[in-house]
């Protein structure tokens, strides 16, 4: 999984270093910010000189899905404060996609600091290579982010399959509730934009698997 | 380090710090409904809106190719096909090649 990660933060240090950021700036957001939808978003606004709470509102609003990730998977945590704190700090789509329910703490971490470490050096590696490559050999025109896409999605589906497709589990209306929440969801995205549309879709994707999981 | 890019940092630091260190910290006395819905929905419920939110994305910069490859993937995923590596590789390279014949 952590190697899922690496051509997405390489990519976001390479475009960062064009933006004029030095290495340090990029190894501090990767370390500190640890969010490639927020780190990407953030290139732009800090070029047009955005302020501090324009750029809190937009991270913290695609970010927001972490919210309810964050509380159901606080149990498996340390209880010593600063080890939490740090673990919590070090959630991502890929780590939560690649953890279950019953790894053990231990499992929990180094899920978390591998893919953590990965990405942090793959944005210093990524910045170090967009000092001497050549601008025309980018190409940008690669989606150099999809397999980073397609381990995201391969994760979803199987977690999906192991939270919703129990034997003895009557499972045409668990389906149904799941395409009914799926295609919600891609209207609330077209209403509201791939920035908004999480906390609302998120609690009514719950609401409709509620009725249909006994 | 530029006063722009420090601003940046900040207010993404901040936001970690709302959205997934602070949750962490917040004990709720909570009925078992109430739990059932937040340790068993609500993950599926992120997880159906991930896969949503992926092939939205990657549907948007090149929508034949990333249905048929993520339609693939999500498939071998669910039916336990294949693994992670090969469906990651096999993904990858369907949509490439789609988008060198399309495109």
């Amino acid at each position: 999984m952590a190697i899922a990660v690496v051509p997405v933060s390489m990519l976001f240090g390479v475009l960062a270093v064009r933006a004029d950021w030095s290495l340090l700036e990029v190894v501090a957001i990767s370390l500190l910010g640890f969010s490639g939808s927020g780190q990407f978003a953030l290139l732009p606004l800090a070029e047009s000189g955005a302020g501090f709470f324009t750029m809190l509102l937009v991270t913290a609003s695609i970010n927001s899905r972490y919210l309810p990730i964050a509380y159901a998977s606080a149990k498996r945590l340390p209880a010593a404060a600063g080890k939490r704190a740090c673990l919590a700090h070090m959630l991502g789509d890929e780590a939560y996609a690649t953890e279950h329910e019953r790894d053990s703490g231990a499992s929990l971490g180094w899920i978390r600091i591998t893919i953590f470490i990965a990405w942090a050096l793959a944005g210093l590696l990524g910045a170090l290579l967009g000092r001497v490559i050549p601008t025309a050999w980018l190409g940008a025109e690669v989606n150099l982010g999809y397999p980073a896409s397609v381990v995201l999605m391969y994760l979803s589906a199987a977690q999906l399959r192991a939270r919703l497709w129990h034997n003895g589990q009557r499972r045409a209306p668990v389906l149904a509730a799941a395409g009914m929440s799926a295609g919600l969801a891609l209207l609330l995205i077209q209403w509201l934009g791939p920035v908004y549309f999480w906390i609302p879709s998120v609690l009514l994707a719950t609401g409709i698997l509620g009725r249909a999981w006994p | 380090m530029s006063g722009p890019v420090l601003v940046a940092i900040a207010a993404l630091f901040t936001t970690s710090c709302l959205v997934r260190i602070v949750p962490t910290f917040i004990s709720l006395r909570i009925d078992p409904p109430t739990q059932r819905y937040l340790e068993r929905l609500l993950p599926a419920a992120v997880f159906i809106n991930f896969a949503v939110y992926i092939a939205y994305s990657e549907m948007v910069r090149e929508p034949l190719p990333a249905l048929l490859s993520l339609a693939m993937v999500g498939a071998a995923a669910f039916l336990n096909r294949l693994g992670l590596i090969g469906t990651a590789v096999l993904g990858t390279t369907l949509y490439f090649v789609l988008v060198h014949i399309i495109g």
